[in-house]
């Protein structure tokens, strides 16, 4: 993949070019002299051109790292996954004494458009950050929206959803979602072989 | 007003022995209409002519059958009833320029039997010369009375000159029972002519009477309006001195209380202005439109008047420390909740300025606000996506009331007595006016019981299990609101963060948590399981204050313009329910 580093490449080239030209004007020199002069120059043009190619591959690989991670969601199903390429964790937590709100979705939340496919889990629950959701297990809703069809588990029925240790350097979670089946709002069953959910944890709004 | 009836016939016909009284139903089909009496003692007069109608027709009906077999007829009872039957039919006219609906049908009746009544003149032939000849006796005397009610009537005795010619031509038709209609008509002509005549001037006197002692019952929506303004005024002086306010009956209360008293205020005035327009349909002539349009403003000024008084309240909790706000504030938003749904249009934004204005006074509970709001939104939208969706499938199957009100079937034909030979065809048996017999009706719609329906919002009748639908120009619901609904109301409340301790502190909280409370569902589907036909005129006469939801607080009653008020039905229609759609979840009976 070619980085063009702009700016830094041209003006390294003008400084050779001047530097050539000066050497040229200032010594007045022979052929022999001239083309020690050119094979310096290029010696240097291409020591600069290596240069500026260490510090753009540098750069490069600065930002991949620091690309953080969007989250996902993957549920099984008999034919095809449900895959959603964002997952979103945050723990609302009110303040005047009631419970708290772990959800996951697969869009930002709160978001006015959120895709053909998307999925939301949530609980209320005691637990007051992500990171304590680590190795527990939390009954939770779970809520599908595929091809036209939104599917839930059904009421009085929550799912065990599995949570990992939290990733600190990723700022993400993961979790497994066991074989369950859910009620679509055409009132057929939905089957769900399995979920794995990676999602970035996000602070609520103030 | 019967003052001049003295006669053994008129005391009967007015005597009623019967107290209870509603409409016909499909159960119980023989059932009078109701009355909705805005001139006193038509309830009464209504009960007692549905009696005398029914033995009437019946003794019809018993010596048809006797005259059939060949057998004796009781003619003179018969030949009695025949002339009260005219009688009966003018009292029945009456009733009509009294706005009683009941009177239209009582007409239709009596009219029928008078025909049936005609039946008997070949088996009673051999009396036929003795009855000529008394009345051929009488003409001399009768020709006197007639001269004399001329001059009275000449004179501007018109009432007197009426019920004079009246008591003479009810004594002749006893005779007349006998003769076939020729010469019935040559003994009958020179009294009936004359007779016609000035009761069609009574008539309009009565019909101007009538209509001018309505008019003062017709104002009488302001009280109830006034009511509303007052109270409310007081109840605001109160809460900007205190936290409390005297609201109803020697209750206090808190600001949400207050909110909630105003609340019934305004549907008080609300359904007398309801009540108003009923009665100007029943006695004002001119579009049906119109009239209730006219009442238009004085609904606005209920509306402007509770409005106010909401914010005002509302901006009582300024002053008033946090904690306790606090406490208040969730009941407040679901009362705002409870009156939106009973408003046609965007109520809850009237209030918003209100709410947020508390919140920046007390930012703490403004803080808890926001992220009660941001910890909700994802659960609302999804409980309500599933909903809604899922409501599609429920809905399947089961088609607006309009469409099944407007199904054709076959009539009923042993509500028919043989007698009148009447054919029974397939016909629509839920029609808009009376076309019919009520009792004929009531009974043929027999056929909708068990047809699957769905009601769209329903509100609760306060302090009852009821709920109603709003009525439309056709009919309006009313079903038990006892939907079992524990698991789905239990669910809601934990995805929307509330348990006893902590109340919704989003207006789409409130109002999901109150409706669930309530039983007021978005939409309803179930099986018909009652039908009463009932007057539309006599129907929003009466609404009492606890039905005012009827009518959106915000809206006159609605009434077909193209056709008499008087005459036309508004079908109530009792549901039993299989299944009901909230925002936030469906239930199905077995759910």
């Amino acid at each position: 993949m070619h980085h063009h580093v702009p700016g830094s490449s041209r003006g390294c080239f003008a400084a050779v070019l001047s530097l050539l030209l000066g050497l040229v004007l200032s010594i007045g020199c022979s052929k022999e002299d001239l083309e020690n002069a050119a094979n310096s120059a290029k010696q240097a043009a291409s020591d600069v051109a290596a240069k500026s190619k260490q510090v753009t591959d540098s750069l490069v690989e600065k930002a991949e790292e620091a690309l953080p991670s969007a989250g996902k969601i993957t549920l099984q199903t008999a034919t095809e996954p449900i895959e959603t390429d964002r997952g979103v964790i945050v723990l609302y937590r009110v303040g005047d004494g009631r419970k708290n709100s772990m959800q996951i979705t697969s869009y930002k939340p709160g978001a006015s458009s959120i895709g053909t496919t998307a999925v939301f889990i949530h609980a209320t629950t005691e637990i007051d950050t992500v990171a304590l959701l680590g190795g527990k297990t939390i009954p939770c809703n779970v809520y599908v929206e595929s091809g036209g069809v939104v599917a839930r588990n059904v009421i009085g029925q929550p799912v065990d959803v599995s949570f990992a240790t939290i990733n600190v350097q990723e700022n993400t979670i993961s979790a497994t979602m066991p074989p369950c089946t859910l009620l679509g709002s055409d009132n057929k069953p939905v089957s769900i072989s399995g979920g794995n959910i990676v999602a970035v944890v996000t602070e609520q709004e103030s | 007003m019967m003052r001049h009836l003295t006669s053994f016939a008129a005391a009967t016909l007015l005597c009623s022995f019967t107290v209870a009284f509603a409409n016909p139903t499909n159960e119980k089909p023989l059932t009078g209409m109701a009355a909705h009496d805005t001139i006193s003692g038509t309830k009464a007069r209504i009960e007692a002519m549905y009696e005398r109608f029914y033995e009437w027709e019946k003794a019809c009906i018993t010596n048809q059958a006797t005259m059939k077999r060949g057998g004796k007829v009781a003619h003179r009872a018969l030949a009695k009833n025949f002339s009260n039957i005219y009688l009966a039919k003018w009292y029945a006219h009456d009733l009509t320029l009294m706005g009683e609906p009941a009177g239209f049908d009582l007409e239709r009746r009596y009219e029928m039997l008078r025909k049936e009544y005609r039946a008997f003149v070949p088996a009673v032939a051999a009396l036929r010369r003795q009855e000529i000849q008394k009345l051929s006796k009488e003409i001399p005397k009768r020709d006197k009375t007639i001269q004399r009610c001329k001059e009275m009537a000449g004179k501007g005795q018109i009432v007197e000159a009426e019920a004079e010619l009246r008591k003479l031509l009810l004594r002749h038709l006893e005779s007349l029972f006998y003769l076939d209609d020729a010469t019935a008509k040559r003994f009958q002509d020179p009294i009936s002519s004359p007779h016609n005549q000035l009761r069609a001037e009574v008539d309009r006197q009565h019909r101007d009477k009538w209509s001018n002692d309505a008019e003062a019952k017709i104002a009488s929506y302001t009280e109830a309006v006034k009511r509303l303004a007052e109270e409310s005024t007081r109840v605001v002086n109160e809460l900007s001195s205190g936290p409390t306010a005297k609201l109803a009956e020697d209750q206090t209360g808190n600001a949400a209380d207050a909110i909630q008293y105003v609340g019934q205020l305004w549907g008080s005035a609300s359904a007398a202005v309801s009540r108003s327009i009923g009665m100007a349909w029943a006695f004002r002539r001119g579009d049906p439109e119109s009239i209730a349009i006219s009442f238009r403003g004085d609904l606005q000024q209920a509306e402007k008047v509770a409005v106010d008084a909401i914010n005002r309240i509302l901006a009582s909790l300024a002053t008033q420390p946090e904690e306790d706000v606090r406490k208040i504030y969730p009941r407040v938003l679901e009362e705002l909740s409870i009156l939106q749904r009973r408003y046609k249009g965007r109520l809850a934004e009237e209030f918003a300025p209100a709410l947020e204005k508390i919140q920046m006074q007390h930012a703490g509970l403004g803080q808890t606000v926001q992220r009660y709001t941001a910890a909700t939104v994802e659960p609302t939208r999804w409980m309500n996506r599933f909903a809604s969706r899922q409501s599609q499938t429920l809905k399947a199957g089961f088609p607006p009331i309009e469409t099944a009100l407007n199904d054709e079937y076959e009539a009923n034909s042993q509500a028919r007595p043989e007698m009148y030979g009447l054919q029974v065809r397939k016909r629509v048996v839920t029609p808009k006016s009376q076309a019919e017999q009520m009792s004929w009706l009531a009974a043929d719609s027999q056929a909708l019981v068990g047809a699957q329906v769905q009601e769209t919002a329903t509100t609760r009748l306060r302090g009852t299990k009821l709920a109603i639908g709003k009525q439309t120009i056709r009919y309006y619901t009313n079903l038990v609101a006892d939907f079992p609904a524990e698991m789905a109301v239990r669910e809601m409340k934990e995805s929307l963060l509330i348990d006893e301790s902590h109340g919704p502190l989003s207006y789409s909280s409130a109002d999901a948590i109150s409706s669930a409370a309530l039983g007021e569902f978005q939409a309803v589907g179930g099986k018909i399981k009652r039908l009463t036909p009932e007057a539309s005129v006599t129907r929003i006469a009466t609404i009492p204050d606890v039905a005012h939801a009827l009518v959106p607080l915000n809206a006159v009653p609605v009434i077909d313009s193209r056709m008499t008020p008087l005459q036309q039905l508004l079908w109530r229609v009792e549901l039993e329910p299989t299944w009901v759609s909230h925002r936030l979840f469906n239930l199905g009976k077995g759910n």
